[in-house]
């Protein structure tokens, strides 16, 4: 039964790890199944795939430069090659999948302040803005048009309709009546997927205010705003001001999106984008001064972790007392008084330490010393775990060392 | 004509309609017959002589009639005597018997007694006569036996049938003296043709205790061009319901069995040959399949008790190879038989248990079950790898441009899954150990990619979701895990997002199959309903309409477990998905977050403690609350916000929650209906004054626009709502004194004041009407109010033709029923001009050919004399004034044969008046 719920929550059709539809791995009582890495390693992955790809692309370049030295044509060739500089993108047919969509923020890398941007979303749709040929249109991330309307976006209404297009990446307030801009795609037939995060979100907010300062207010020809969301840096400080300061919006907070700097916009899920609710910034960013509004927020099952601790603890009482009386049959003949009496000990030394007792009970059987350095060091860390610490990596495993019903999985990849 | 165009045509079409319907058209016939050379022409003349013989034969004068007849005859005989015209003339031959099977009906055999001495004698000149004579046996026999019902009287038939009856020895004979000796095989399969037609009702005598059975056996059935027919009348001879002749019926099916196996030996590969196989084989297959069925059925516990176990195997193993075929009609048949023998054998000794696992102290499974056991086997691995499809959704465009999804009911596929799910109970009841030995198997094949397809996955998928509970807790739980980890297991194995939607689509189908698991496994069902929540933000292809089906289906069958307090659960569930209702559905389309509405609604109708129900209900309704609230304070300031297209489209999506969520919720609705009631018809009121002004201004073409169509769905997602949650009601009183004085102030004069007739909605109607049905005598004195403000309009509206807005048309008159049902006495005390009124538009409601409305004027029309019977004073000032018109119109619609059935049961009716 525990592998039959282990499995189902595993099942996906659209692989996404780390999906924010499901629960945080870190609270989940089960952890889907893995079949890939970490989430750290996904993301350097991803990164160095594109460095390589960018250095391809230089050398690709580089190459037709290197050929065309000493052409006659070279002049004609030049404007081929601005030409083809300016190529746009094109615009896609059909827009399923094109948002670029966030994971549970997991693993919290070593240089998170330096290397993330913040941003803070209000409750609503995300929705990608078209704006072409006089006509914006709102399309869901399934590619399904919700709205058809005019703006003042580039090519957005029929006074604009020659101006090219723009596509942007939004979340839908039906309240407020504003589509908050969280990212930018395309402005003016210009593709700027390729940029890096912050050159995006500063052009979205350029772009916008000073372009098409008319989209930021409901007027007739505009009869929803657009507002760019801002970002901020990753310190713990910024952090800690961003989930007890008001909001720069009227609408309740929905959870904290975390941009990698190098980012480009790819589309679908990315390890590159994380996502966390307020209150969860504790337990994951170890950052505890949490305004009340967000922590009431917090689901009745995570405001009872203890209960969760004792429920694992019980079933860890079940299993171990299962496991000693199927060793007080097999091992009363064949084991000395010495040993038995030590792997009891050991046994209760786990439970003190809230390890995970099947692993540590299975490996002690070959290795005694081994397990016993392994358990000393969960002490330690266990200990530790009062005091507080400023990188964000150990504190996050530390933190995982005291929810043993957790399954090991991460652990054990991580080693 | 058949080869001119347009204008001619037309004009020749008319030339030819005017000499058609001329009373003396029909004393060219003869003529035209002899000199034409044409056999359109000849066609056209006889049809015009048809038309007399059964409108006009009875007043033409006798000797005209002979004249005809002879005339027919004659005809017939000179084409039919020789083999070559015979073929030539086949079509003219035909529609000239058909006449003379006409004339027949009316002259035999009061002026024809010697009809069937003719014929037979004639049969004897020559062989192409004699097959010409066959047909027309075999027509008249069709004629009086088979279709008389509603052409002639009763007695007239039975009289004909008697006749037929007692003069058949000369037919019969003449039968069988062409079948021993005949060498023509038209002529022959003529014969055979005629013969199948008889065998339902000849007397038994001639079937059984004759060569026939045998000379059909061993002549016939073995040579392919007779098979088929052959087949067909043992078929009949099978089904003919007698109790005796039990030595016949068992030498007949040993007979045939043994020749089957010379024909076709077992080992055929009956699906092969039947998908390569010509018209006449797969007709042959099919025909097989038929026999056996029918023979199995009647006759089947006979075989049985004479021991005849080896030729009833044999027959067994032809019926499973037949049910391999590849045809829904064949499969049909063999259904029906296993059907019926599994819930048989299941039957005889319900509490048995199954073969093989029963222990020593019980007595041992009957003889019957262990012989069937390996037919059943294959029976079962039969229905499982045929599975039928279980639901059939489709998705259509409705009146509103809104793309909407409808579970379709009662289609054939439909109804073929619930035979075979029934079988497949009944034999998963006999043995489910080997059921569910099957079925692993199958799914092993799947993971090992043997049989992976996505088809035979659903199918197989369909099987084990149609087996929930027939198995014993236990083993079904065992089962079960063992599947869903397969499939788990499939679904990893598998790469590509379609693969992976089509799985997971199957574990959930299963795993909504089974609510008695998911019921006592909360962790599982709590895993289960949050991966649904995943779903719901899937992009692929219907994998969101997937979860938000099976959402609704665990939530109806699971309800309770999800507002009680669980195991290791701070909280009941219902309060987790409520505070995270807006993550959940964000991604859904509206119709899927109406669907999801209505499973939550499922959920928190399980929750009996009334207090906590309203706070789970206000917690739930408190999204589509905001958005209300929300259009409601701006309207207030300014109307004109109820014209924005949007903000009508999004009342229009409020309102269809709220109707869902009422579906759901039953009477403890009443809290939110309570909350936005006064403003709901307030915006209904301003929505009709909306579309009352754009008509006055534009003219009607304007409610074809998409902003005044959506108008017109708040109107009706309003009625709906109301109509839909009185009906639901479960406290009169209160409906009574709360919600219906303003109902019928708003909308009441609303429907009366609307200028343009289309602009009313027909919804209304049917809203009044199931108010007047939900709370009976008790609206009694408000029915004068109802009737002053829909009742004249309406008519008016209905009483130019019998066409024109149908839906007003229904609707009005089951208003008129649900008054006439429940508040009769209103009706006795509206003033007589206005009584009159009711009553003439009762008789206008019977007098449409649009069949339901003609039904329910009927059914009123029968209520209401009932009514009035039991009224004293009433009924006789009633009778002296309407009662012979009443009977003259029933009459006049009795008599008019565009009204068909119906009306017949009804006279009788009147007659005890």
């Amino acid at each position: 039964m525990e592998d039959l719920l282990n499995n189902l929550t595993g099942v996906s059709v659209t692989e996404h790890l780390n999906t924010p539809y499901a629960e945080h791995p870190y609270f989940a009582l089960y952890k889907a199944k893995r079949t890939g890495s970490s989430q750290e390693e996904r993301r350097k992955r991803v990164l160095d795939a594109r460095k390589e790809a960018r250095y391809d692309l230089l050398s690709h370049l580089r190459n037709i430069e290197e050929e065309n030295v000493g052409s006659e044509g070279s002049s004609s060739d030049d404007s081929m090659e601005c030409e083809k500089e300016r190529v746009c993108y094109r615009r896609p047919k059909k827009y399923r999948n094109f948002l670029m969509m966030s994971e549970w923020l997991v693993d919290v890398p070593e240089d998170f302040a330096a290397s993330y941007l913040s941003v803070l979303c209000p409750v609503g749709k995300r929705t990608l803005i078209v704006s072409a040929r006089g006509r914006t249109r709102a399309y869901t991330k399934a590619g399904i048009m919700v709205n058809q309307f005019p703006s003042q976006l580039p090519g957005g209404c029929y006074y604009s309709k020659r101006k090219g297009y723009a596509l942007l990446d939004c979340i839908w307030s039906e309240t407020e009546k504003t589509y908050f801009v969280l990212d930018l795609v395309v402005w003016l037939n210009q593709s700027i997927m390729e940029c890096e995060t912050l050159f995006r979100f500063e052009w979205a907010k350029s772009r916008i205010l000073e372009e098409t300062p008319d989209a930021t207010e409901i007027s007739k020809y505009n009869p929803y705003r657009f507002v760019p969301l801002p970002h901020y840096d990753c310190s713990p400080e910024t952090l800690t001001r961003l989930v007890n300061e008001p909001l720069p919006f009227r609408v309740p907070l929905d959870g904290i999106l975390f941009y990698h700097k190098e980012s480009h916009y790819t589309h679908g899920p990315t390890p590159l984008v994380g996502w966390l609710k307020a209150y969860m910034f504790p337990e994951i960013l170890g950052i505890n001064q949490v305004a009340q509004v967000h922590i009431s927020e917090r689901p009745a099952k995570y405001i009872s972790l203890p209960a969760h601790i004792q429920y694992g603890k019980d079933r860890q009482q079940q299993k171990q007392e299962a496991l000693n009386r199927k060793m007080e049959v097999s091992d009363e003949n064949n084991k000395s008084p010495r040993e038995k009496s030590k792997k009891v000990k050991d046994v209760k030394d786990n439970q003190e330490n809230t390890s995970d007792m099947m692993e540590v009970s299975a490996e002690n059987k070959k290795n005694p010393k081994g397990k016993s350095k392994k358990v000393k060091d969960v002490k330690e860390k266990s200990s530790e775990m009062m005091t507080r610490h400023q990188s964000y990596p150990d504190r996050f495993r530390r933190y995982k060392g005291a929810f043993p019903f957790l399954s090991s999985h991460t652990d054990a990849t991580r080693a | 004509m058949y080869n001119g165009i347009g204008e001619q045509q037309r004009i020749a079409q008319e030339v030819l309609t005017t000499l058609k319907e001329h009373p003396d058209a029909w004393t060219r016939v003869d003529a035209i017959l002899e000199y034409s050379q044409n056999q359109q022409t000849k066609y056209y003349a006889l049809q015009i002589l048809e038309q007399v013989i059964n409108t006009r034969w009875k007043v033409l004068p006798r000797d005209q009639c002979e004249g005809i007849k002879k005339y027919i005859v004659n005809v017939i005989i000179k084409l039919s005597s020789t083999p070559e015209s015979l073929e030539r003339e086949k079509v003219y031959l035909n529609k000239l018997n058909m006449i003379l099977v006409q004339i027949l009906k009316r002259e035999w055999p009061k002026n024809w007694q010697s009809f069937i001495p003719d014929i037979v004698g004639a049969s004897k000149t020559n062989e192409s006569m004699c097959q010409n004579n066959m047909v027309i046996l075999k027509l008249l026999s069709e004629e009086v036996f088979d279709f008389s019902t509603g052409q002639m009287t009763q007695t007239k038939a039975k009289h004909l049938k008697d006749t037929m009856c007692s003069e058949f020895q000369q037919v019969f004979l003449l039968c069988l003296f062409v079948m021993e000796n005949s060498q023509n095989p038209t002529l022959v399969s003529a014969t055979l043709e005629t013969l199948l037609r008889f065998l339902n009702w000849i007397p038994l005598g001639y079937i059984f205790e004759t060569k026939l059975i045998s000379t059909l056996i061993y002549k016939f059935l073995g040579l392919p061009l007779f098979r088929n027919v052959t087949l067909k009348c043992l078929t009949e001879i099978a089904g003919v319901a007698v109790p005796s002749y039990d030595e016949s019926y068992i030498l007949m099916f040993s007979q045939t069995i043994t020749k089957l196996e010379e024909m076709l030996p077992l080992d055929t590969n009956i699906r092969e040959a039947y998908a390569n196989g010509q018209d006449a084989e797969q007709q042959f297959i099919q025909n097989l399949a038929l026999f056996l069925c029918t023979f199995l059925k009647e006759r089947g516990s006979l075989v049985e008790r004479r021991q005849l176990s080896d030729a009833l195997l044999k027959a067994l193993q032809y019926l499973i190879l037949i049910s391999e075929v590849d045809d829904t009609e064949i499969f049909k048949i063999c259904l029906e038989y296993w059907n019926a023998l599994a819930s048989d054998l299941y039957r005889e000794s319900p509490f048995l248990p199954p073969t093989g696992s029963s222990p020593l102290y019980l007595p041992r499974p009957t003889s019957r079950r262990q012989f069937y056991q390996p037919i059943l086997t294959k029976v079962r691995a039969l229905m499982i790898s045929r599975m039928a499809k279980p639901e059939e959704v489709l998705v259509v465009e409705n009146e509103q441009g809104e793309v909407v999804r409808e579970f379709m009911r009662d289609t054939d596929s439909i109804n073929m899954y619930k035979n075979m799910r029934e079988t497949l109970v009944y034999l998963t009841h006999l043995d489910y150990a080997d059921t569910e030995r099957i079925m692993t198997e199958k799914l092993g094949n799947q993971v090992n990619g043997s049989e992976w397809s996505w088809r035979n996955l659903n199918t197989l998928c369909w099987a084990v979701g149609s087996i929930s509970g027939a198995m014993p807790e236990e083993d079904e739980k065992r089962f079960l895990v063992i599947v869903i980890k397969d499939l788990l297991g499939l679904c990893e194995q598998k790469r590509g997002k379609d693969n992976k939607a089509i799985i997971a689509s199957n574990i959930m189908y299963i795993v909504g199959q089974y609510p008695r698991f998911l019921r006592i496994h909360w962790r599982f069902l709590k895993t289960v309903i949050n991966k649904l929540f995943e779903f719901m933000h899937e992009t692929h292809d219907g994998v969101q309409d997937m979860a938000c089906d099976t959402f609704i289906k665990i939530a109806q069958k699971c309800r309770r477990q999800f507002v009680q307090m669980q195991v290791g659960e701070a909280m009941p569930f219902i309060e987790e998905i409520l505070s995270s209702i807006n993550s959940i559905i964000c991604d859904l389309q509206p119709q899927q977050v109406h669907t999801f509405y209505e499973a939550v609604g499922y959920m928190i109708s399980a929750q009996t403690d009334q207090v906590v129900q309203e706070h789970l209900i206000e917690k739930y309704m408190m999204l589509p609350n905001q958005v209300w609230d929300e259009i409601i304070n701006q309207a207030s300031r300014n109307v004109d916000i109820l014209k924005d297209s949007d903000v009508v489209k999004q009342l229009a999506n409020i309102l269809k929650t709220n109707v869902r969520a009422c579906k759901a919720l039953g009477h403890p609705f009443v809290t939110q209906l309570g909350r936005i009631y006064l403003d709901m018809l307030n915006v209904y009121k301003v929505m009709s004054e909306n579309i009352s002004a754009a008509i006055a201004l534009n003219g009607e073409g304007v409610t074809k626009q998409p902003l005044i169509k959506s108008m017109r769905v708040v109107k009706k997602e309003t009625l709906k709502l109301i109509s839909g949650w009185v009906s639901r009601s479960e406290d009169h009183t209160l409906v009574l004194d709360n919600f219906i004085p303003p109902l019928l102030e708003a909308v009441l004069l609303d429907y009366q004041r609307t200028g343009v007739p289309s602009a009313r909605e027909p919804e209304v109607l049917s809203t009044m009407a199931t108010i007047v049905n939900k709370l009976e005598s008790h609206i009694t004195l408000q029915v004068p109010q109802i009737f002053d403000a829909v009742f004249e309009c309406t008519l008016s509206m209905i009483n130019k033709d019998f066409e024109e807005f149908p839906e007003h048309r229904t609707n009005f008159f089951l208003l008129l029923q649900a008054v006439n049902t429940h508040c009769f006495t209103a009706l006795l005390n509206i003033p007589p001009a206005q009584f009159k009124l009711v009553l003439d538009s009762i008789i206008w409601a019977f007098k449409h050919t649009m069949r339901n409305v003609a039904d329910t004027g009927l059914q009123i029309l029968y209520q209401l004399l009932q009514n009035i019977s039991t009224h004293e004073r009433a009924a006789s000032s009633f009778y002296q004034t309407y009662y012979t018109d009443i009977l003259q119109h029933i009459f006049s619609v009795v008599t008019d044969s565009s009204h068909t059935a119906g009306e017949l049961a009804f006279v009788g009716h009147l007659k005890t008046e």
